[in-house]
């Protein structure tokens, strides 16, 4: 990429309509993702009619900055109410919620925000250095690399949730029959769909996610036993600890592995298309909680976990675009939105546009940077008005909530099916969650089901059967052996911790 | 409400057999050699798997095999909570007939009442409220919304 590429890309982005653009994007996607159960892929969604009447960089910076915010706002429910606002914040929203019952909600906040910000700004920066090289590099992965990846990401999310694997893996397994329902991506055969319409487009996992989140915490909230109460956590001595960004850079020198770990996690993860950014955040907070000094801290609001899942999350955001821009295959639902702008207005994503038209895919990676610098002094303001949230008895925003579940499940798709899904989930998560069954990988299961299914049925037929194809590639054998030693050290630990618990002695080993 | 893992493993098992069941009817396609079938099958067998542990590993524990003390003497938050499901479900019923905003304003005014909420506040929050969110998502995101009878007025 030549100087003058990036000088012209810049005096592009710094264009009045444009700037105004990321910032009416930044305001829409702070209020978006900070309303529990409205999420920045339905931000992103909705936007699409007002892009009809932008020219393309302006639509696509407004994309750019509202999912940037919509997704850092989305830990604001997740640390107050325990409600993520996105897949990718459920990751870390049992951490940043502990820190909130702790009476640090401010600490929390003010985590994922700079830390967002800060993985934001080098994940863009992976974005405009390395990306072609990247791109290039994943395209290159089959299906059985896809495959590996997207089982990784799966168990390392039921191996973490929670103390009991077993459960966990019940939870991944119900995650991932749901997203069996609908059309089988193999033969376009109904599945599971028992006549009914609705189910032939599968399960949304925007409902599903909406009540196993928000409408079954409201419930264990009524039944005395949860913890939906986020004004009592939040007492008036705690409310200095409100104050933005206090103390962050103390936690920038305590934990500066955690950032480079999870933003290289979030920009190497996030740049495989189909995978896309969701994965970086949950394998990051398994990898921090793996290597920890303190493993035995994380879920009690530490703040390692949260720092090293929030920069892998936005930073996978950035890089989730090198293949959306580079080979014009989304790696994700926002990315895929986004390409469907692009072409709208005639911009056709990929090598070619690079080539021709090197201005333009420079200009959309540097409105990266300002949506990012953008998230400092925004989460500065969102944190304030936090205190707000708060404040609220529970007697009002509990009903709002439970209207805004309604509503966020109605908007996805217009049908009222949606507020059934929701409703059904909400009462499954709350009997799974009374039982000590994790509800994220549920979620995570729905969401890279049809990843999961695809390429391992598209490496079953190229293997002709043969599972030692699954480890005949280089990439696909190193990832086989580490996924094959993750599970392997999981039942060990799993049996040692019984072994231990049976002879009496205390049990730390399922922790760590 | 608390199930015993003695009693929950065997339903997850029965679930999982009820999937394997479920995958044994889906049609095949000819000449399709891993089709449909395949990964529900495997999540059947995970799910009988995990269910057969879970059973064993809780046949030591003690107390009842159904539980749902958390509910016992609730009082008016039971009763929020059984409104909080039966309101939206009736909400399903009202959307369109009633449209987005009355059916909100009775919901909102219903679990506030019930959750505690002083009648004055009610009367303020559950109209500013729902119409403020009516307003942001028919007219700003231009989600199709049923304005039901207030259509006439609002905009």
């Amino acid at each position: 990429m030549s100087f003058d590429t990036l000088l012209q890309a810049a005096v592009l982005v710094l264009q009045f309509d444009v700037l105004l653009a990321i910032l009416g994007g930044a305001v829409y996607g702070l209020f978006i993702g900070a309303l529990p159960g409205l999420t920045a892929t339905m931000a992103t969604a909705l936007l699409v009619p007002l892009t009809f009447y932008m020219a393309p960089l302006p639509a696509i910076a407004l994309i750019v900055s509202s999912t940037a915010m919509a997704i850092t706002a989305g830990d604001i429910p997740g640390a107050l109410l325990r409600i993520p606002g996105t897949p990718a914040s459920a990751a870390y929203t049992e951490e940043s919620y502990a820190m909130t019952r702790a009476g640090h909600a401010g600490r929390a906040l003010s985590i994922g925000f700079f830390f967002s910000a800060l993985g934001g700004l080098i994940g863009a920066s992976v974005l405009l250095l390395t990306g072609p090289l990247l791109a290039r590099l994943a395209l290159n992965f089959s299906s059985f690399e896809f495959f590996w990846l997207a089982l990784l990401g799966l168990l390392t999310c039921a191996l973490v949730s929670g103390s009991n694997p077993v459960k966990g893996g019940v939870s991944l397994a119900i995650g991932l029959l749901i997203a069996t329902v609908g059309l089988d991506v193999t033969s376009g055969q109904p599945r599971f769909t028992f006549g009914s319409v609705e189910l032939s487009g599968g399960v949304s996992f925007i409902p599903v996610m909406i009540g196993m989140f928000a409408f079954s915490e409201i419930l264990r909230g009524l039944s005395g036993i949860g913890a939906a109460d986020a004004s009592k956590a939040a007492t008036p001595a705690s409310d200095g600890a409100m104050r933005p960004y206090r103390g962050i850079l103390g936690l920038l020198k305590t934990y500066p592995l955690s950032l480079v770990r999870g933003t290289a996690l979030g920009s190497s993860l996030g740049a495989l298309p189909g995978v896309g950014g969701d994965l970086a955040a949950w394998i990051a907070y398994g990898v921090s909680r793996r290597f920890s000094r303190t493993p035995q801290k994380f879920g009690t609001g530490h703040p390692e976990g949260l720092i090293e899942a929030t920069s892998a999350n936005n930073s996978g955001l950035s890089s989730a675009w090198i293949p959306a821009l580079v080979f014009g295959i989304p790696g994700d639902a926002v990315t895929a939105i986004a390409v469907g702008v692009l072409y709208m207005k005639g911009v056709a994503p990929g090598p070619r546009l690079f080539a021709e038209n090197p201005v333009m895919p420079t200009s959309i990676i540097l409105s990266f940077f300002v949506a990012n610098l953008l998230l400092f002094p925004l989460g500065y303001v969102a944190i304030k008005a936090a205190r707000m949230v708060l404040k609220v008895p529970r007697s009002v925003i509990v009903p709002m909530i439970l209207l805004c579940c309604f509503l966020g499940s109605y908007a996805i798709n217009n049908t009222l099916f949606g507020v059934g899904v929701m409703l059904v989930a909400g009462l499954v998560g709350y009997v799974m969650e009374r039982n000590n069954f994790p509800i994220a990988p549920v979620i995570l299961g729905l969401v890279l089901g049809p990843v999961l299914e695809r390429n391992f049925i598209m490496s079953m037929q190229i293997s002709r059967g043969n599972l030692m194809g699954f480890f005949e590639r280089p990439v696909a054998c190193g990832l086989g052996i580490f996924v094959l030693i993750v599970l392997g050290l999981t039942v060990w630990s799993a049996i040692k911790g019984r072994r231990t618990v049976m002879a009496g002695e205390p049990d730390d080993s399922l922790t760590s | 409400m608390r199930i015993a893992d003695r009693l929950f493993g065997p339903l997850l098992a029965a679930f999982g057999l009820a999937v394997l069941w479920g995958a044994a009817q889906l049609p095949r396609v000819p000449g399709v050699r891993f089709g449909g079938e395949l990964m529900p099958t495997i999540y059947g067998i995970a799910l009988i798997v995990f269910g057969g542990i879970i059973f064993l590993t809780g046949l030591r524990e003690g107390g009842p095999a159904l539980d749902a003390d958390e509910w016992r003497g609730r009082g008016r938050a039971g009763l929020a909570a059984a409104w909080s499901l039966a309101g939206l479900l009736l909400g399903m019923v009202l959307f369109q007939p009633l449209g987005f905003p009355l059916f909100g304003m009775l919901f909102v005014a219903v679990m506030m009442g019930l959750m505690g909420a002083r009648p004055l506040t009610i009367l303020i929050v559950a109209p500013v409220f729902v119409l403020t969110l009516y307003l942001t998502f028919s007219g700003v995101l231009r989600v199709s919304l049923p304005a039901g009878p207030l259509g006439a007025i609002l905009p």
